[in-house]
């Protein structure tokens, strides 16, 4: 279900067989990774239905959003839908209205758009947010406590309903402030906390969670009572704290546990985290999804990482207003289990978005040359808009003589302008050559300032002030004659929502949002923290036209399906 | 079935709008494979979630030919859910409760009870609220609802227990002094075997007096026995102990020996028998009727036959 415009993870990975100095593994815009992508994608697909396939096997990690019912709406045997008259076949057939009543309120269902099963259940999004009723206040279990005081620090229940009814949850346990999680001479995990009490089938069970970061666990078991809580190994216990909650409102980091970054050296995994981004002083601040990932030297769980954060990767949140990208600021995100999607709150609207990086722009590139005398450097290529950037040129073959070169940059909306030496901007309709020494000078190239001296490499920095690809183009005058160029395409991250829906409206200035046990989500709200269970509604429907059956997303109290019109080409 | 553009024959264009109230249709997955791996089939409508908890359940409360497992298996089976219904503690040293199959036996001393009838609609004790405030009527027994009991469900819905609980062979260490797992134990229950005969020959009824090889004193309140001679270490006891305070559990479904003298006194009336000295059943009661026609809803039967 991988949409279509990302770059996988797994292209890089499949680009890391490749030799350690080669541009291909190199540049994340190289020929070999845009023509590999397509295959990391489907490979990416396949990992991902490999360990959701496996996770299905067991009870209680099987994926509770299964296509379990489907509504059935038969239609009598004279109803006929009207059908396209020009398509030979026959079997092009006009979609009915179809309005689903529900306590006496209209809704309308549409159909997918593929009217497959995997679109009709999977891979549609949903319509409708509404409140269940049911609600909780949600303090947490053990508050943040010096593993020294945990022997002492007193247990709160679990969260009950307004029934009185416990609220059998995985429960969040967040370790910060310890150190060596990893016993060396074993290379293992040696750090773990367990939890005794009964789960949510009344049975007294213990689980041990190993603790390999600084960073909040999920238990696997659902409980209900908790009666003691133990930790071994992790240290200093003097100062590094422990806390457990029942819901993951407002916590530090949101685990994808499917995706993985690679990068050039080492394979990582994925995080979320909803943080602020100010822009700059004439915009508000907007709040920013990050990849925050974690160092891990390979997949084994042997030896699965530190708490040491590198390579943040930030991407701006927005939505499309009639066709304009509007920002959200997010109070707080959920990574929904299975999908991966990342579901985000403002006051007055949940946000879906899918956990992919932004598809770079790649027109224009086949104007590169392959295997080019000088190229383009960046540590840069992923960034945000707002950021500077800085890059410079890379000459990479001295016997090469060159006799000028200019540099343009192409703006995401398509304009275009070029550089002088010293950076400053020039109207893309001059010609802006650089000129440089003709003589070999080993140490310093051929460049020079416009004052005439000499300098090693030409370099640039460029705010990025507007959100999507920035190609930067460096184009190559050698004195035989030869020209080459070079395209560094730089990424100011952006994600549209996929879907932006109205929290009902006694349930608006929420604070956090959650995924609970069930994979039902929650927000929380008010100074007292009363978390409430929310229902997500996908109001669509699945038609065999051929047996006249209306499948149904959702169950409503009756249905009524409009007679087709008349086609209408 | 060609209708439209092949123009032969004649074809119905339905011009109305079609209501029609949808019927849930369950659509198996991987959950209704596990449920096929423990024989615990997906009820109608049900969703995922309620499903992936009764398919955990079989393994909690198994299910089995025998009083608990039939309850289990049941109850589950039909969707329900077992639940505490009451707590009872009680301030006497030696308490008992006993839940029958239509009635409750509170012992006042070892060897007396008081029975609370739980069983009719008529009687003074139908739900959980008569039975709470019947059950603090007598002295040295405090009962209380317990979270998943609700005031109206009928009494009749605790499973059957017994406070008593029998303790079969405990291994005592070689001690002067032993502290057995349980207390109070009922007094007199205590058997030691065969190898402590000699070390427990004699019990006295203070510790002070246990004076000579083979005296021995029990405390049956705290569950300690003192002996005069060193205990050996393969010496066992067997005694029985009540589990106070005490939560008692109910289901929905009830499972009931028909031929339960307690149960018939209940649903038949009692005439006297030919002898004219035992009660025998007469007539059945609404009760008894109610089952009897339920029978025979269930299965065309001639009832007595």
């Amino acid at each position: 279900m991988a949409s279509v415009d990302h770059k996988s993870w797994i292209t890089q990975r499949l680009a890391n067989r490749l030799p350690q100095w080669s541009d291909a593994r190199r540049q994340g815009h190289s020929v070999f990774q845009q023509f590999v992508n397509p295959i990391g994608k489907s490979l990416e697909d396949l990992f991902k239905f490999v360990i959701d396939e496996n996770n299905n096997n067991y009870l209680m990690k099987a994926n509770l959003d299964l296509l379990d019912i489907a509504y059935v709406v038969r239609l009598p045997e004279n109803y006929s839908f009207t059908r396209d008259q020009n398509d030979l076949s026959g079997d092009q057939y006009a979609v009915p209205r179809v309005v689903g009543e529900l306590d006496g309120v209209d809704i309308e269902v549409s159909i997918t758009s593929a009217n497959t099963i995997e679109d009709f259940y999977y891979a549609s999004l949903p319509t409708r947010v509404t409140d269940t009723g049911t609600y909780a206040t949600v303090i947490p279990i053990i508050d943040d406590t010096i593993l020294d005081n945990l022997d002492s620090a007193t247990i709160i229940s679990l969260p009950v309903d307004e029934n009185g009814d416990t609220i059998c949850l995985r429960l969040v346990i967040t370790i910060s402030g310890c150190e060596n999680f990893i016993d060396t001479s074993r290379r293992m995990p040696s750090s773990f906390v367990t939890i005794d009490g009964t789960t949510f089938t009344g049975a007294t069970d213990t689980e041990t969670v190993y603790i390999n970061y600084n960073g909040v666990f999920l238990t696997h078991k659902i409980w209900k009572t908790v009666t003691s809580v133990q930790y071994y190994g992790l240290q200093p216990s003097d100062s590094g704290q422990i806390r457990i909650d029942a819901f993951h409102f407002n916590m530090a980091r949101d685990v994808d546990k499917y995706a993985l970054v690679v990068d050039m050296d080492t394979e990582k995994l994925l995080y979320h985290k909803v943080l602020d981004h100010s822009f700059n002083a004439s915009e508000p601040s907007y709040s920013i999804h990050q990849h925050m990932v974690v160092q891990a030297n390979s997949l084994s769980a042997l030896y699965n990482g530190t708490d040491t954060l590198v390579d943040v990767k930030e991407i701006e949140l927005g939505w499309d207003n009639s066709g304009t990208f509007t920002n959200v600021q997010l109070v707080d995100i959920a990574v929904q289990p299975f999908t991966g999607r990342i579901f985000g709150l403002d006051a007055t609207h949940l946000y879906i978005f899918d956990p992919y990086d932004s598809q770079m722009d790649y027109t224009g590139m086949k104007e590169r040359t392959s295997g080019a005398s000088m190229i383009i450097d960046t540590d840069f290529p992923d960034s945000l808009r707002g950021e500077t950037i800085t890059f410079d040129s890379v000459w990479r073959s001295p016997t090469k003589r060159i006799y000028k070169n200019r540099w343009t940059v192409k703006r995401p909306d398509g304009t275009r302008f070029r550089l002088a030496v010293d950076g400053t901007e020039i109207a893309y309709g001059n010609e802006a050559w650089i000129y440089n020494n003709t003589y070999t000078e080993l140490v310093f190239g051929p460049f020079t300032t416009l004052g005439g001296e000499d300098i090693n490499k030409q370099s640039f920095s460029l705010e990025l002030t507007q959100r999507g690809t920035w190609q930067i183009m460096l184009e190559v005058v050698f004195v035989d004659g030869t020209t080459e160029t070079d395209i560094l395409p730089v990424q100011a991250h952006y994600k549209t929502a996929l879907a932006r829906l109205a929290l009902p409206v006694g349930l608006q200035n929420p604070t956090g949002l959650a995924f609970d046990a069930d994979q039902k989500l929650w927000l929380v709200r008010g100074s007292g923290n009363i978390a409430h269970k929310l229902s997500l509604a996908t109001d669509n429907m699945l038609i065999n036209f051929k047996d006249k059956i209306v499948y149904l997303h959702e169950e409503y109290d009756i249905v009524t399906v409009y007679p087709t019109d008349d086609w209408i080409d | 079935m060609s209708q439209g553009r092949s123009g032969h024959a004649f074809y119905v264009v339905y011009l109305g709008e079609v209501r029609i109230v949808p019927t849930a249709k369950s659509i198996n997955n991987t959950f209704d494979y596990m449920g096929m791996l423990v024989g615990l089939n997906r009820l109608p409508g049900e969703r995922n979630a309620t499903y992936r908890g009764r398919l955990a359940d079989v393994h909690v409360n198994q299910a089995g030919a025998h009083y608990t497992g039939l309850i289990n298996g049941i109850t589950r089976e039909l969707g329900l859910a077992q639940y505490d219904a009451i707590t009872i503690t009680s301030s006497l040293d030696y308490p008992r409760i006993e839940v029958g199959d239509t009635y409750i036996n509170i012992w006042t001393s070892t060897s007396e009870y008081e029975t609370i009838d739980i069983y009719l609609r008529d009687s003074t004790v139908y739900t959980l609220d008569d039975l709470v405030v019947a059950i603090n009527a007598i002295s040295g027994y405090t009962a209380t609802l317990a979270v998943g009991g609700s005031e109206f469900t009928p009494a009749a819905q605790l499973l059957v227990r017994d406070s008593l609980i029998w303790v079969n062979d405990e291994l005592l260490s070689s001690t002067h002094r032993n502290l057995l797992e349980n207390k109070p134990v009922t007094p007199g229950s205590i058997k030691f075997s065969r190898q402590g005969s000699t070390i427990f020959a004699t019990r006295q009824l203070t510790e002070a007096v246990v004076t000579e090889a083979g005296d021995y004193y029990v405390d049956y309140t705290e569950g300690l026995i003192v002996s005069y001679t060193l205990s050996a270490i393969d010496v066992t006891c067997r005694y029985s102990y009540s589990e106070f305070p005490i939560t008692l559990r109910a289901s929905p479904v009830k499972v009931m020996e028909f031929n339960s003298p307690t149960l018939r006194e209940n649903i038949f009336y009692q005439v006297l028998g030919p002898d004219d000295l035992t009660t025998m059943d007469g007539l059945p009661k609404s009760e008894a009727v109610d089952y009897i026609n339920e029978l025979l809803a269930a299965k065309g039967m001639l009832w007595g036959r």
